[in-house]
């Protein structure tokens, strides 16, 4: 990776309230810059069920109900897989993506959705994020 | 009254007006982020308080308005009509002393008066009557003449009489000795026709039937709640909660106890009916097939584990009226990899079945006519399960 300018990362990628909330050294609400900020909004988008935020009919996950306590079937996981890579290129901080959704081999009826993608700052990012199936 | 996302975005504006440019340019307003997901909230907050406000005006409004103002009011809020007056429906008993005149009948529209209350209401005959030749006795349908209240005469078997003459066939020596006239009601007054109205608003306000969920469930004894609302599960409106205990067992005492619970939470949500489920045990084969020779397993092993999926599969359906067969089978699969293939076939009651689903849908209550008295719902035990592997 090149060398990044940290105000130019965060002014693309920009800083928010962390969550759950935290106080940093000064006694305020703590933040996440950049990068952390990018990673944590991916993760709340793919932790929204879609029409959760009044305002934004669009934005999260579509539940649909198709594998509510059911099996893993391989065809769950593709419409997990393929719902949450409408998501992910709907943000528009990312340059591009890739999902890959396997079965939890811990949690019985879980899925793991793990991301690969490119900031637009050209920075990596790659995480697993556990989910209810 | 703005919209929620109207709502938002003023608050996200206001906050941003707040920053400097260069704070602004780095604070995370994206879709999703806290801030926009803090907007959200507020929204829906302040949406919930104008509706209140606005049910409290419209209440205001209807407390104030009198004779037709309530009828303005009840057309623009829903299908409440003020209840039009009704006539008192009933017989009149003719009699006559002999049967000697021959028949003849009474005609549509003879008038008799009937006392009642120091005063006096006509009645009409409805419909042409006629006596046989060989009757002493004819029961005429009438109505009165006037629609009110006053007109429920009820019984009366004293000082009838005939106002003119009815009509050339009409048996002169036949008179009206008794009535026995009712269902005679007032137009609806104003007082009556507003608790109508606020009884369906009051019904059809937009509540938290989640709350109504939480209150069923707080209630001791209670483990088993399902709610089902005219609106639809989710929203507001009025329905009906089945209740259960852990045995998804509710008598009539547990059913009063959660009715009690509720009505501390009516103020705010939808009126809900309790009601009680009926538990039905589903009994399931199942017929595994395994990757190797029976010889390489420990089947007591495997049949525990395929028998505790099913028992987990029961225990933790979200809608415990619904259950599949396809499911069932496809969770008994999980209990171990060297599960090729499962085929199960169930039955309830001793007929087979591949599952259920409950109506729980406006539209399929409406379609089932309503909602039942009691909910089915299923479970399984240990013994039902019974387990077979393939193969030798």
């Amino acid at each position: 990776v090149a060398f990044l300018d940290p105000d130019h990362e965060l002014q693309v990628l920009r800083e928010d309230l962390a969550w759950p909330p935290s106080l940093d050294s000064t006694g305020d609400l703590g933040t996440l810059r950049g990068l952390d900020n990018l990673e944590a909004g991916v993760i709340g988008r793919a932790a929204t069920v879609r029409g959760e935020i009044v305002h934004r009919r669009e934005y999260g996950v579509d539940d649909g109900g198709e594998g509510q306590n059911g099996p893993t079937f391989p065809e769950t996981l593709a419409l997990a897989q393929a719902r949450l890579l409408e998501q992910f290129t709907r943000e528009s901080r990312i340059e591009s993506v890739s999902v890959a959704v396997e079965r939890d081999p811990d949690v019985d009826g879980d899925i793991i959705a793990t991301l690969r993608a490119t900031a637009t700052t050209g920075q990596p990012i790659g995480i697993a994020i556990p989910m209810g199936a | 009254v703005p919209t929620p996302i109207q709502y938002a975005q003023d608050f996200l504006a206001g906050v941003r007006g707040r920053l400097s440019p260069e704070a602004a340019a780095r604070v995370d307003f994206s879709e999703g982020s806290k801030w926009d997901a803090l907007a959200g909230g507020l929204a829906r907050v302040m949406t919930r308080l104008e509706q209140v406000e606005a049910e409290a005006y419209d209440a205001h409004i209807l407390e104030r308005a009198v004779g037709s103002e309530v009828d303005a009011y009840c057309e623009a809020h829903g299908p409440v009509r003020r209840l039009s007056a009704n006539k008192a429906k009933g017989a009149i008993a003719f009699h006559r002393p002999s049967a000697v005149a021959g028949g003849g009948y009474v005609p549509s529209g003879a008038e008799v008066r009937v006392p009642c209350n120091g005063s006096s209401v006509l009645f009409v005959a409805a419909a042409d009557t006629p006596i046989a030749a060989t009757a002493t006795y004819v029961s005429v349908p009438a109505a009165a003449a006037m629609a009110g209240k006053a007109s429920s005469v009820g019984r009366v078997a004293a000082g009838l009489s005939l106002t003119g003459q009815p009509g050339p066939l009409f048996d002169a020596t036949l008179l009206p000795t008794s009535i026995d006239a009712s269902g005679g009601v007032d137009i609806e007054s104003d007082a009556e026709l507003k608790a109508r109205q606020r009884a369906y608003e009051q019904g059809k306000r937009g509540g938290t039937i989640e709350s109504i969920r939480f209150a069923a469930l707080s209630t001791p004894g209670v483990k088993h709640v399902v709610l089902a609302s005219r609106y639809g599960v989710g929203s507001g409106g009025e329905g009906v909660a089945y209740v259960g205990d852990a045995n998804w067992y509710a008598d009539e005492s547990l059913c009063a106890d959660v009715a009690r619970s509720l009505e501390s939470w009516r103020a705010f949500g939808p009126s809900v009916n309790v009601r009680k489920m009926l538990l039905s045990k589903v009994a399931s084969s199942a017929t595994i097939s395994l990757a190797r020779s029976l010889v390489n397993y420990d089947q007591a092993r495997l049949r525990a584990l395929v028998v505790q999926k099913a028992l987990d599969y029961f225990a933790t359906r979200v809608d415990p009226y619904a259950w599949s067969a396809t499911m069932l089978g496809a969770r008994m699969s999980h209990a171990d990899d060297e599960i090729v293939s499962v085929d199960v076939s169930c039955t309830v009651g001793g007929v087979a079945s591949s599952g259920a689903t409950s109506p729980l849908t406006i539209d399929g209550l409406v379609a089932a006519g309503g909602f039942p008295a009691l909910l089915t719902v299923y479970s399984t035990d240990a013994s039902l399960v019974s387990v077979q592997f393939e193969g030798s």
